[in-house]
């Protein structure tokens, strides 16, 4: 049980180096040899818990002993494996021997990696995972860039939008948001408009880089989510 | 399964048996349960043989009805030709009833996904009776116009319309 624990933390602080350096042959050589790195940390914590100490020394050391091993993956990239094995094996015992000496040396790093610990899950629940990770990034750096009011069904908003369509002017639309959806960075709301007599509805997506100017004029008291009533309705105040 | 059309594409769409599915939406008779929600909203379909049509400029129709669809299997969507059959014409103009006309839909009631991700929807399919050519009739067009017919060639009706949507 505390084998298990520590080997989680090594684990966890593995992968905060991955992110850290994220330099192509080092995850090259992580996805080849993940297997490897689980059964060398297990030794290793395994050599380090006849020794009491601490668990922040056992950290230390583990951290210490990552270091190690990845070295030889960084060098050994275009050997076979087996190879890269032998100098592997080779590095754990030296690092075993002289962890004593190597403990005190970084005494402040594993300190500063303890309150950033990324949750470990299995591989293919970090990559489910991963796609909501990125989506946030997105819509984030998109919220850095532009101002964009939030939108609720009921308001009733003008926009500037740049059509694509061979037309480098910038249109005025006006109209009341009668739907919006949440996905993410494919956020999208319905627009409804009376033009020229005939009611016309958009969807236009919330991020999108061609709505130049979003303004809200004024909203309205609704009930509703989704205000599909009003297209029979076709009230001439505001639409 | 008939499912609402919100802000995405509905797969539907491209099933056949949507052709019934269009006309009898509103009219299903579910004894006791509360579909209310999903078949009080239409799953618009294509413009296809039967479709009535209004007729947007001055040339003399009032209403047309369309007998072919000139591209596209399914039918025709917004900025497409057609071919229509005059049903209903004003007493002097340069359409009659009962002629086999040519016409480019310019307003129709599916939606219509541009290239940005946006999508356009109008409230009624309309359209404007063109020649062989593709000119129209007509000397004047009323009512909005979207920005889809500039890429089908179809310029004189964008300088005629009152405003492009």
């Amino acid at each position: 049980m505390a084998l298990s624990g520590r080997l989680r933390s090594s684990l966890s602080i593995f992968h905060q180096i991955l992110r850290a350096e994220s330099s192509l042959p080092l995850r090259y050589a992580t996805h080849r040899g993940f297997g490897i790195p689980n059964i060398a940390t297990s030794e290793c914590l395994r050599n380090f818990g006849t020794q009491a100490k601490s668990s922040e020394a056992n950290v230390k050391e583990t951290k210490l002993q990552i270091l190690r091993e990845l070295a030889p993956f960084q060098n050994g990239f275009f050997r076979s494996g087996i190879i890269g094995n032998n100098s592997f094996c080779r590095s754990i015992t030296t690092v075993g021997h002289t962890e004593a000496s190597l403990g005190q040396d970084t005494s402040a790093s594993p300190d500063i990696d303890q309150p950033q610990r990324i949750k470990f899950k299995r591989l293919d629940k970090t990559a489910k995972h991963i796609m909501n990770i990125l989506d946030k990034e997105a819509v984030e750096s998109v919220q850095a860039k532009r101002e964009i009011p939030d939108l609720r069904p009921g308001y009733i908003v003008q926009l500037k939008v740049e059509v694509p369509e061979n037309k480098r002017r910038v249109s005025v639309l006006k109209g009341i948001v009668i739907a919006r959806r949440n996905a993410g960075l494919n956020t999208t709301f319905r627009l409804r408009r009376l033009v020229a007599g005939v009611g016309v509805e958009s969807v236009f997506p919330l991020y999108s880089p061609n709505i130049k100017e979003m303004k809200v004029l004024d909203k309205k008291k609704v009930r509703r989510a989704k205000l599909y009533y009003l297209r029979d309705r076709m009230n001439p105040l505001k639409k | 399964m008939l499912t609402v059309v919100v802000g995405g594409r509905s797969l539907l769409g491209s099933l056949s048996n949507n052709l019934l599915g269009a006309v009898k939406t509103t009219h299903e008779v579910i004894p006791r349960l509360h579909y209310n929600s999903i078949f009080s909203q239409q799953q618009r379909t294509f413009i296809q043989m039967r479709t009535n049509l209004k007729v947007v400029d001055n040339s003399g129709a009032k209403r047309v009805m369309c007998i072919q669809a000139l591209k596209g299997r399914r039918g025709a969507r917004l900025g497409d030709t057609i071919i229509a059959s005059v049903k209903e014409a004003q007493p002097r103009g340069k359409v009659k009833k009962g002629e086999v006309v040519y016409g480019v839909v310019v307003r129709a009631a599916m939606q219509r996904g541009r290239c940005d991700g946006s999508e356009i929807k109008f409230d009624d399919n309309a359209v404007v009776i063109v020649n062989k050519q593709g000119e129209p009739i007509g000397t004047r067009v009323f009512g909005p116009v979207p920005h889809e017919l500039r890429k089908k060639k179809h310029l004189k009706i964008l300088t005629l319309a009152e405003h492009i949507a």
